[in-house]
């Protein structure tokens, strides 16, 4: 030791040294390099694949979305058949029996087969379905960790990875994954609304970019319900939700707004079919009567939110394997689902930003799932979010 | 005799001895870093091509066009002419299994299932030649092959991003 000490005191042993201290510090360079450009890659391709299987997902959506449509152009025409119908029964017998109810095989028969389809009012259905089992398969094709039951292996999948989250945003929480938020139109809708006889509470709301102060009826401002921005508020103007970043300033009724709400209000037409509800008490039936399918929120919220696991093989060098999580999400927009839109541009599929921050959720989510899972039940939304019941109300 | 024992330049000599090996490290560093970045770029390349595909921007044929394109500067990284997808099974969508005999039972037939399935998938694996700088070069006189896959669904209209 004494030998080495001295001989280190040399030049020779001196150059020797800081040669070998040099290159200790290039070695660790090299690794830090190496394992950060391995997980710096990986990190891209986990990104990319993640994208790619949203985006597939969105894809298939966006196909259902267009067949419903085309089963809507099928549903009226057997309405109109059913209609004919029950008007030549109607001229047949002289009497309002058939109107307080009506019996439309045609029509039922169609809701059955749409019902099934698309899971209108269920937990699920088989199109939605496909949907999964297609962007199971993209998962697999983009080389993410999978390990969903596929056609040679059932196995429980613990953790399941990935995760396909269908319109959590504003899922009901018995709603059951996957699902196209989607229901029946009842009858009722073409009837136009009434203004309320009270005088309504008067809100104004700030807007968050401008400053800019709204007012507006209680009863036209509604919580976004946007898990993003909690405080966020939607608006009707014009007949039409819109988006708004509101963000409730006050209840008292201020006089510089007074006007725009008075315009608004004389808006609400009051139609025909209105009165007649006022004067026919059976008008109430047409709140059962389903006629053709359409989006379960309003606005229109259709939603695939993938939560992906990528293999990284950061194991160089006595570390371990892990695997990078990533978020993916993606829309489906379009006009709208009704037969008068068959001609319309179809629904696309469009990638949302994602907020990394939200990550722990997710993985909240995966052991929400695996638990559920290794308890024997079918993991719904509430399980998921732990919601309770009845929220969040649709 | 005299100038052998001398400790006059003795900084210059240390200098003169590991300043070579420290400049090799750096450069080796370098080109280490050059490395990952050209993969990088190609990954990401590869993806944003995909994604054009996804959104009907280009068909199949204009793939490997569109990614070159989309490597940028990076392109120098690379050998030109290199990029190239390696024939795999296109990307088997469940609903195309299905009905993919329905399009043998006759033209109508045919109609029916472009109404029904109007998406399709495709699924690449894709390779490139990483043009190897001087000392990567000396350890791998061949270059360097890149190698990525990915696959895509497209519903075929415009909007994808």
């Amino acid at each position: 030791m004494i030998k080495l000490q001295k001989w280190s005191n040399t030049p020779t042993g001196q150059v020797l040294v800081a040669t070998v201290f040099f290159c200790f510090i290039f070695t660790v360079l090299f690794v830090g390099v190496f394992k950060s450009g391995l997980l710096y890659n990986a990190k891209a391709r986990a990104v990319r694949a993640t994208d790619l299987t949203s985006l597939s997902a969105g894809a298939v959506y966006a196909n259902g979305m267009q067949l419903v449509r085309l089963t809507n152009v099928i549903l009226t025409g057997f309405l109109a058949i059913d209609l004919s119908f029950l008007l030549a029964s109607l001229s047949l017998t002289g009497g309002l029996a058939n109107l307080v109810l009506p019996k439309m095989p045609f029509t039922k028969a169609v809701q059955t087969v749409q019902k099934v389809l698309f899971g209108v009012n269920l937990p699920t259905g088989a199109y939605p379905f496909l949907i999964f089992t297609e962007a199971n398969q993209s998962s697999r094709d983009n080389l993410l960790t999978n390990n969903w039951p596929s056609l040679t292996s059932w196995t429980i999948p613990v953790p399941p990875s990935p995760i396909f989250l269908f319109n959590f945003e504003s899922s009901i929480p018995t709603s059951f994954i996957p699902n196209m938020a989607l229901k029946f139109r009842t009858l009722d809708f073409f009837l136009l609304k009434l203004p309320k006889d009270e005088k309504p509470s008067r809100y104004y709301y700030k807007e968050k970019k401008t400053g800019e102060i709204h007012y507006y009826n209680a009863d036209a401002v509604v919580d976004a319900r946007n898990p993003r921005f909690p405080n966020q508020k939607k608006v009707k103007v014009n007949d039409q939700w819109k988006w708004v970043g509101l963000e409730k300033e006050g209840e008292k009724a201020a006089q510089a707004g007074e006007k725009a709400l008075e315009d608004e209000g004389k808006k609400e037409a009051k139609g025909l079919f209105q009165k007649l509800k006022d004067k026919i008490p059976f008008f109430d039936i047409y709140k059962q009567i389903p006629i053709d399918v359409t989006d379960r929120d309003d606005l229109p919220i259709h939603t695939v939110l993938v939560f992906s696991s990528f293999p990284s093989s950061s194991s160089v060098f006595g570390g371990t394997s892990n695997s990078l999580q990533c978020v993916s999400e993606t829309s489906v927009e379009g006009s709208g689902l009704a037969a008068t839109k068959i001609n319309d541009p179809p629904y696309c599929a469009k990638l949302n930003p994602t907020d990394p921050t939200s990550m722990a959720k997710y993985l909240n989510v995966q052991n929400t799932i695996q638990q559920t899972i290794q308890s024997g039940k079918l993991p719904t939304v509430s399980d998921m979010f732990n919601l309770a019941a009845g929220a969040p109300s649709k | 005799m005299k100038l052998r024992f001398s400790q006059k330049g003795q900084a210059l000599t240390e200098m003169l001895l590991v300043i070579p090996i420290l400049c090799l490290m750096a450069a080796g560093l370098i080109q280490f870093t050059q490395l990952f970045l050209a993969k990088n770029a190609f990954e990401q390349a590869c993806g944003l091509a995909a994604r054009d595909y996804a959104a009907s921007e280009i068909d199949d044929t204009q793939f490997i066009e569109d990614a070159w394109d989309n490597l940028g500067d990076a392109q120098r990284y690379f050998i030109p002419g290199t990029l190239l997808t390696v024939p795999s099974p296109g990307s088997s969508s469940t609903a195309n299994l299905l009905t993919n005999n329905l399009g043998a039972l006759g033209s109508l037939f045919s109609k029916i299932k472009s109404v029904l399935v109007n998406y399709s998938g495709q699924k690449w694996l894709i390779r490139i030649q990483f043009r190897a700088p001087i000392f990567f070069g000396t350890l791998f006189p061949g270059g360097l092959t890149f190698q990525t896959q990915l696959a895509v669904l497209k519903y075929p209209e415009e909007g994808a991003q």
